[in-house]
């Protein structure tokens, strides 16, 4: 062998050691890569099935009767004039009439209740409402009972009465509830 | 001559040897880089895809079913805890006893009691009344808090009670 030739020899060795030693890091990259794809895949596959999920889960609850029931029953928003309207049309069909102002405040959540609702976004607040009304004891005791039947879940906390001379006075403190 | 042809051969293997390790290296760096760049090509559809998931849409979503979660779960404990006051009406009307009228009252249905103002025709009315709520089990610390003699004879009395729960429930 020529002197040239060894010379050509080694030089092919370490071209060979060097071009397989840029090739493994090159592939150590793609590795890292198709792992990180990989993971990527699954994430986006898992959160594509969990909304598919989600969107069946909401279709099938607004589908269900119940939906529409609780949605009434415990709103999202206080929907004063619903509540409002709700008294004043009972009222007036069982001939009772308002003898005051009707009081609305928002009543401070409970500890146990803040303990409860803390690991949920929405916490269930509570708005008391007050008034006085003026008519017969038949007329309240029907209006009671529209009250405790209604959709909207109404709380009757105290009730006072005081007879006149013909009539009852009739002191309501009601609860409602929203998110 | 003859180590001029075998100067030639090892030239060759040689050569054949570079070219080889040549065409393997080239091959194998396009391989990886093709690779390379398909799976950046995936990466990039794949974040897309998960940012995609996080769309306000989607949030509204979660925010319905966290609400409806949150309505059912409280409609289950309000129910529970639901009364009618009716009841305690019927309750008190069933049991009052002919000529008594009641002037005012004050219910607490969260405490649980009542406050009466009541007037009968005679004592012995009053106390037969008062005898009949002392004598119901759903009624509890009852308590006479005033009894009058009024002008007419009527006789006026005033008493609170507390009420078991299972009576307007």
């Amino acid at each position: 062998m020529r002197q040239e030739e060894i010379i050509f020899l080694i030089l092919l060795i370490l071209i060979s050691f060097l071009g397989v030693y840029s090739i493994s890091i090159f592939s150590q990259k793609v590795k890292i890569l198709k792992a990180e794809v990989l993971s990527l895949k699954q994430e986006a596959e898992s959160k594509e099935k969990y909304i598919q999920k989600m969107k069946e889960i909401y279709e099938n609850l607004t589908k269900n009767e119940i939906y529409s029931l609780i949605q009434t029953a415990l709103p999202e928003k206080p929907d004063y004039s619903d509540v409002l309207h709700f008294l004043y049309q009972k009222t007036t069909e069982h001939g009772l009439t308002f003898s005051s102002k009707v009081s609305l405040s928002e009543k401070p959540e409970s500890s146990q209740e803040t303990q409860a609702t803390s690991t949920s976004s929405f916490s269930l607040k509570h708005l008391e409402i007050s008034f006085s009304v003026i008519g017969n004891y038949n007329s309240f005791r029907n209006f009671l009972k529209d009250l405790e039947f209604s959709q909207r879940h109404f709380k009757v906390k105290k009730i006072e009465i005081s007879s006149s001379k013909e009539n009852f006075e009739i002191r309501m403190l009601l609860e409602v509830y929203h998110y | 001559m003859e180590e001029k042809f075998e100067e030639s051969r090892t030239q060759k293997i040689l050569s054949f040897l570079f070219f080889a390790t040549f065409l393997i290296l080239i091959f194998s760096f396009l391989f990886l880089f093709i690779s390379q760049k398909s799976l950046e090509k995936k990466k990039e559809e794949y974040q897309k895809r998960i940012e995609a998931t996080k769309t306000k849409e989607i949030k509204e979503l979660e925010r319905k079913i966290n609400l409806i979660q949150a309505q059912l779960r409280d409609s289950e404990k309000i129910g529970k805890e639901k009364y009618f006051t009716q009841k305690l009406f019927d309750f008190l009307e069933k049991n009052k006893m002919v000529g008594i009228k009641i002037n005012s009252a004050e219910f607490d249905f969260e405490q649980k009691n009542a406050k009466i103002s009541a007037e009968g025709p005679d004592f012995l009315s009053v106390t037969k009344q008062l005898k009949v709520f002392e004598s119901l089990p759903e009624i509890e610390n009852l308590s006479v808090s005033e009894v009058s003699l009024e002008k007419e004879g009527k006789v006026k009395f005033n008493f609170s009670f507390s009420f078991k729960e299972d009576l307007i429930k």
